[in-house]
């Protein structure tokens, strides 16, 4: 059984498309990522998926189960991580805790069962007790992590978590899920705009304007959509043309990029007497999208 | 419909609520307003025709007894206002909850829609009966310090009922007008005239008898006006009546029938007088009007998107 299972979903608002009949399948305990720039459709499909909002168009089903018919039987198994904090800033991160796993309606007992594992893989101990608005960025987003895993969820939808931090708290919280990901085992659905966070990904879609304009695994895309190069460090060479051979080439700063979509080794070996202090380099997801959507995100 | 489910919100939105000093504040703003004005001026604007109509009975009414009926008169000015701006203020929470997306949040949950709306109606019943009860027994404490209250055991059980009573119809009312307010923005001006037209619709500022029959019937519509009076009765009467009973007969009841006329013991609807049960009736229909309304309309419109 797969753990998502989409197939022409849409969301129409009046005249507006903002998801266009898109279709794709997320095995269970695949690191899936949507990749797209910001009004490309990605918190609406997340919403669509979790139940929050309605879509106009489409079969779905989550662990077997079909949207719009047995939501409540998905949102049992689902945990979510919005783009912005819905935790509230006047209540302490034990409260807040609380009262969501209330929600889905555990005892206390129960809760502190389900929060026990995390307090120290996800250092909750020290802020237990703090007013959630008294929390960094980074513990903030810890807190929103773990309050999406109160239900023990069976695939866990993070929208955009790292959006507004910092780059140390960005990768604090990416540790937290990588960990989570061997921990509990669990489907992860990541939407973002940062490349780098699609580097682990099982499979990504990208998606532009409401539509899929790719899908597959971050190695099968780069060799699909972007040229590898060779970045050689010298100064500026007279006979680069000739040596090039015809290979698309830039000078930047101190280093010649050479663009390939085959043959660096052939082109190494011929020019090994010049070509001597240089790094391979494969195309990066960045390239990908350029390519793919001639627009550049973070 | 599950109660831990229920109750977990239904705690939620009262923590909300409590733990946010600035809402607890301008959900008494009104109350604390005609306190201040009742300091300045309002207190003497009440005992001087009080004590100069008594004038003419000798002493036959004593002024520990005008005292005590003005301290009264300012206690249910208080509960009543209170009772309107407390519930809305709570109710807020909705449309904050709305502009934070943490009803997206709630409604990631298997918590139906019926349980969400009645965690939110009960939150802000049991707050607005919190804080009015807190009023109330501070008011009453004060009140019982400073002479005979002549309130008996019941009595103040009634008084009890009737913020119950009246903490249902407000929030039940304020639950309707909420759902069609979107942004904070609006709720924050729909606050400014609500607190401007609490002191005037529950006659705190300025007693309702001294204006015109269309008015007065307009200002009967709202519940807060009914429950005011009920209040005014639980909390006065006893005193009048001890006011009454130490004239002896000598006016023939004429000096507390034209204070109870003043200051609002009656309702009027189109200049005609409405009982007390009449009061209650018109508030349990106002709540089970807006009851039902409520049931209609906020399964249609919450979180539909």
């Amino acid at each position: 059984m797969k753990a998502i299972s989409v197939n022409g979903l849409t969301k129409k608002y009046k005249e507006h498309l903002a998801v266009d009949h898109i279709s794709f399948d997320v095995e269970q305990g695949e690191f899936f990522t949507f990749l797209g720039e910001n009004g490309a459709g990605k918190s609406t499909t997340i919403n669509m998926l979790c139940t929050t909002l309605s879509k106009t168009d489409g079969d779905v089903t989550l662990l077997g189960y079909k949207l719009g018919k047995e939501d409540d039987e998905i949102r049992n198994r689902v945990g979510i991580v919005f783009q912005n904090s819905v935790l509230d800033a006047k209540l302490t991160v034990k409260e807040n805790l609380l009262t969501r796993a209330s929600y889905y309606g555990l005892t206390k007992k129960q809760a502190m069962e389900r929060l026990e594992p995390f307090m120290d893989s996800f250092e909750l101990k020290d802020i237990w007790n703090r007013n959630y608005e008294k929390l960094s960025g980074g513990q903030r987003r810890r807190v929103d992590i773990v309050r999406a895993l109160i239900n023990h969820p069976q695939i866990l939808f993070l929208d955009e978590p790292t959006t507004g931090l910092d780059p140390k708290s960005r990768q604090i919280v990416w540790n937290y899920i990588e960990e989570l990901r061997k921990k509990e085992k669990i489907t992860l659905f990541l939407t973002t705009h940062y490349m780098e966070e699609t580097r682990d990904a099982d499979h990504v879609v990208i998606l532009d304007k409401g539509k899929i304009i790719a899908q597959d695994t971050p190695v099968n895309l780069k060799t699909k959509y972007a040229k590898s190069r060779v970045m050689w460090y010298t100064p500026r060479v007279e006979n680069i043309e000739a040596i090039c051979g015809g290979l698309k080439y830039e000078y930047v700063a101190d280093h010649y990029n050479i663009f390939f979509d085959e043959g660096i080794n052939e082109f190494l070996c011929r020019n090994k007497d010049f070509v001597r202090d240089f790094e391979v380099l494969k195309g990066s997801m960045d390239d990908v999208f350029l390519n793919l959507t001639g627009k550049e995100l973070e | 419909m599950k109660f831990r489910r229920y109750w977990g919100l239904t705690r939620r939105n009262l923590l909300v609520y409590f733990k946010d000093k600035q809402a607890i504040f301008f959900s008494m703003l009104t109350p604390i307003i005609v306190f201040i004005l009742y300091l300045l001026f309002l207190k003497n604007s009440y005992v001087a025709p009080i004590m100069d109509a008594a004038k003419e009975l000798g002493d036959l009414v004593k002024s520990s007894d005008v005292d005590m009926f003005v301290s009264g008169l300012l206690l249910t000015s208080l509960l009543g206002t209170s009772m309107i701006t407390v519930p809305y203020q709570s109710l807020i929470t909705i449309v904050k909850d709305k502009e934070n997306k943490v009803d997206s949040d709630i409604c990631s949950t298997p918590m139906s829609r019926v349980e969400i709306i009645l965690a939110y109606f009960t939150a802000s019943a049991i707050s607005a009966f919190i804080m009015t009860s807190a009023v109330m027994t501070i008011g009453l404490v004060i009140m019982f310090g400073q002479g005979a209250t002549y309130l008996t055991a019941v009595g103040v059980l009634k008084l009890y009922a009737i913020a119950f009573l009246g903490t249902l119809s407000s929030t039940s009312l304020f639950m309707i007008i909420i759902i069609f307010l979107k942004t904070t923005t609006a709720t924050g001006a729909f606050m400014g005239i609500l607190c401007a037209a609490t002191g005037f619709i529950t006659g705190a500022y300025i007693p309702l008898s001294t204006f015109s029959p269309g008015v007065q019937t307009v200002c009967n519509l709202f519940p807060g006006n009914g429950i005011t009076v009920l209040f005014r009765n639980g909390v006065l009467n006893p005193v009048l009546d001890h006011i009454d009973a130490g004239i002896g007969g000598v006016d023939e009841g004429s000096f507390a029938q034209t204070i109870r006329d003043l200051f609002g013991f009656t309702s009027k609807m189109f200049g005609k007088e409405v009982g007390t049960y009449g009061i209650i009736l018109g508030i349990v229909a106002v709540a089970v009007v807006t009851t039902i309304a409520i049931s209609v309309i906020y399964p249609k419109v919450y979180q539909k998107k």
